[in-house]
């Protein structure tokens, strides 16, 4: 006789009586566990995105050292509304290397002529002449 | 109420349709779980834990194959995890473990125990990619159809893990009557002697 003839013959086995009761059982304590386990991770996430708010505000806010910088002249107020600092460019003096006092020497500059023009369009030329009868002198561009 | 009927409403969470259904599979799937791991309680443990998926995942459940092959699939599904968790826990190394199979009767009659036993036995040493089919085929009398459905592999791939699983079990049981003749006979000899 094959193996697989007296398998089929095997003694066959039944649940126990109690099989019901005890996966009705189970049934209510995972049902339990499931809502607990939603319920925390609703707090996670919430608390998450509290966090996550509160870190995003903080660095806006220029709380954390080393955000302070001086602004242009006339941005004063527009930057006092965002709350960013403004320090006044003496306030930059301070001893410079070897102890000497230094001052810091703030240059504008103007990138308007820094800039290539991109209209293809020649730029106006003005020409300035002499309408005074007083003085002789040449014209100047 | 059919079983589609049953598990439809079972998808809406109703606790009696699950009851029915628990009804008429509770006994076959613990009697496939049973032959699987050859320990009544793990059966018995691995089968509520099926139901329970039955419940809490009925509104995955297509009605595409039968509802048995369904619920067949998840109890072979979670009774493959434990054989690999079983075998990873083990800390015994295999060749400290004694060859016991001649140490059972072989006799030709299923309700001798010693038969069962090298028979379980057998089974247990069959790799779970053979024990499955054969189980699902020999003890719980499905088509090779029905058993591609439930592990999900072609109707090919199903006969061919069958023919090798029932050869595998017949030489494991012809190497288990060898070891006993070659036991009685020595015991004759030693007899003899005396």
């Amino acid at each position: 006789m094959e193996g697989h003839d007296i398998l089929g013959k095997m003694r066959k086995v039944g649940a126990p009586p109690d099989f019901d009761d005890r996966v009705f059982y189970r049934l209510r304590e995972a049902r339990r566990e499931r809502s607990r386990r939603r319920a925390v991770l609703r707090y996670a996430l919430a608390g998450s995105a509290a966090l996550f708010l509160a870190v995003f505000l903080m660095l806006d806010r220029g709380i954390l050292p080393g955000r302070t910088f001086p602004g242009p002249e006339g941005k004063g107020p527009a930057l006092a509304e965002k709350g960013l600092e403004i320090q006044a460019p003496s306030a930059l003096w301070g001893l410079g290397e070897a102890g000497r006092p230094s001052v810091p020497v703030l240059e504008t500059v103007d990138y308007a002529d820094e800039v290539r023009r991109s209209s293809p369009e020649p730029r106006t030329v003005y020409i300035l002449e002499q309408v005074s009868d007083v003085r002789s002198s040449g014209i100047y561009y | 109420m059919d079983e589609q009927e049953l598990i439809r409403r079972v998808q809406n969470g109703d606790e009696w349709a699950f009851g029915q259904i628990m009804a008429l599979y509770k006994d076959r799937i613990v009697n496939y779980l049973y032959h699987f791991s050859g320990d009544y309680q793990k059966a018995v443990e691995l089968a509520q834990e099926t139901f329970l998926r039955v419940y809490f995942k009925a509104g995955k459940y297509r009605p595409i194959g039968s509802l048995s092959s369904w619920i067949y699939t998840i109890a072979s599904n979670l009774a493959k995890t434990d054989a690999r968790r079983s075998r990873r826990a083990a800390t015994v190394s295999l060749d400290d473990i004694p060859n016991d199979f001649a140490s059972g009767t072989y006799y030709e009659d299923p309700d001798d125990p010693g038969l069962v036993r090298n028979l379980r036995e057998a089974l247990d040493e069959l790799h779970p990619r053979y024990r499955v089919p054969v189980v699902l085929k020999d003890v719980e009398g499905f088509s090779q159809e029905e058993i591609a459905r439930i592990i999900d592999r072609p109707v090919g791939t199903v006969k061919a893990r069958i023919s090798r699983g029932r050869d595998q079990l017949r030489r494991k049981l012809e190497k288990a009557l060898e070891g006993r003749a070659a036991k009685v006979d020595n015991e004759v000899s030693e007899h003899g002697r005396a």
